[in-house]
């Protein structure tokens, strides 16, 4: 059950003063899925991805973590894709997390707990330009980041934070737009709001550094 | 408000109901369970000998009948327009022992942040429950709602909340069901 040691910490630490967490308790090796969604490119998914899985390395010690290309590179030789597509697409369809294609997928990882982050919500403003005003379209999106055990496979729980960028500005069309970059970089801010949103996970972890707001700026939105 | 319900569904005759579980992006696994137990507790005040199964346990019964895959198919061909194996809603009776399946869907979701030169921010939805009946596998019922709701100037108000108000008013119109006799 060390997984669920483990997602118990990372859900229910923010509940808890401090000193109730169980840092002290055995943690299992984790997977952290790469972020996909067709309005960003794959690479900015996996290295988002291998932000939360740095993350999770680096602040919890004694903790095996599979970064997004291991799993990507295992599911692939495993011949579990499929699989996972599967339980992904029932789950998002029906609201259930069928625990024999997430066992499959465990089995095949190797590991007793799953992190898969899903771009969730995207809210984009569109550019306006009138007399004396200039409105440059921004875009929000939110992110959903998915905790599964695999010992008894079940969905544990999910985590919101939310990000924002703006457009750019093309002076040649006169007109205004997100651009791929722009839409990676509210991923990315929702990506590093994630971070903030969780907890330490071992007595020595130290804080991440704040995000610098610069075009982006990150929210944490946490479900009770 | 929209309602359609099969000439043939009698509703006197449902002896048990199972609310299922159902999932939207814009919506948190609270939020979604939340909603599914509004329809729940609408259900119990229905009639007294109607037997409901909640979602945690038809969600439980699904899965362990192997069934979970084939009713997202289910669902997503049905959404596509495209044609529908409705064995799987008898076959999913059977393994939730109900003889009606309540589902709940956002059809639609839309959100607009808006600022002083665009206009009022504002969040519309379209909320639908369908029963479904698992001895035919049949619509017996459905119902739908739509509500747009704007209340900041720049921020598309959470989906959550007109999501509630629209689920409400297609609660209030569905039919009750189960015998009208005590049990």
């Amino acid at each position: 059950m060390r997984s669920t040691a483990l997602l118990a910490v990372l859900l229910l630490a923010p509940c808890l003063a401090a000193g109730q967490v169980g840092t002290d308790t055995p943690i299992g090796r984790v997977a952290v899925f790469p972020i996909e969604h067709d309005r960003i490119p794959r690479d900015v998914g996996v290295i988002l991805a291998e932000r939360v899985a740095g993350y999770v390395r680096d602040r919890t010690a004694g903790v095996a973590v599979l970064g997004p290309v291991g799993v990507t590179t295992r599911l692939d030789a495993a011949g579990l894709r499929d699989a996972w597509d599967r339980f992904v697409f029932t789950l998002t369809m029906t609201g259930i997390p069928d625990p024999v294609e997430l066992a499959r997928v465990c089995d095949g990882l190797d590991v007793d707990a799953l992190l898969q982050l899903e771009v969730a919500t995207w809210i984009q403003r569109g550019a306006s330009v009138g007399r004396g005003y200039q409105i440059v379209p921004a875009l929000r999106v939110g992110l959903r980041a998915w905790l599964f055990d695999c010992v008894p496979p079940r969905l544990q729980g999910e985590r919101w934070s939310e990000g924002r960028s703006v457009g750019a500005v093309s002076r040649q069309k006169g007109l205004t737009e997100i651009t791929a970059a722009s839409a990676a970089a509210a991923v990315g801010a929702a990506v590093d709001a994630m971070l903030g949103a969780l907890p330490p996970l071992a007595p020595d972890s130290q804080p991440t550094p704040a995000a610098v707001p610069t075009k982006t700026e990150g929210v944490d939105r946490t479900e009770t | 408000m929209d309602t359609v319900a099969d000439p043939a569904f009698t509703p006197d005759e449902v002896r048990a109901v199972a609310v299922l579980p159902w999932f939207d992006w814009d919506l948190s696994l609270d939020e979604a369970r939340e909603a599914a137990e509004r329809v729940v507790a609408a259900l119990e005040h229905s009639r007294r000998n109607l037997r409901i199964v909640a979602p945690a346990a038809a969600s439980d019964a699904i899965a362990a009948a192997g069934l979970a895959y084939e009713w997202g198919l289910f669902l997503y061909d049905r959404r596509e327009g495209t044609a529908v194996d409705s064995t799987v809603v008898m076959r999913i009776g059977d393994a939730v022992g109900a003889d009606l399946l309540a589902q709940i869907t956002l059809v639609d979701v839309f959100q607009h942040d808006g600022s002083e030169e665009l206009g009022t921010a504002y969040t519309s939805v379209l909320v639908q429950v369908e029963l479904l009946d698992a001895r035919t596998g049949r619509l017996a019922w459905t119902g739908s709602s739509g509500i747009d709701w704007a209340d900041d100037l720049q921020r598309a108000p959470p989906v959550r909340q007109p999501m509630r108000w629209a689920l409400d008013a297609v609660l209030e119109a569905m039919p009750r069901l189960g015998s009208r006799s005590a049990p």
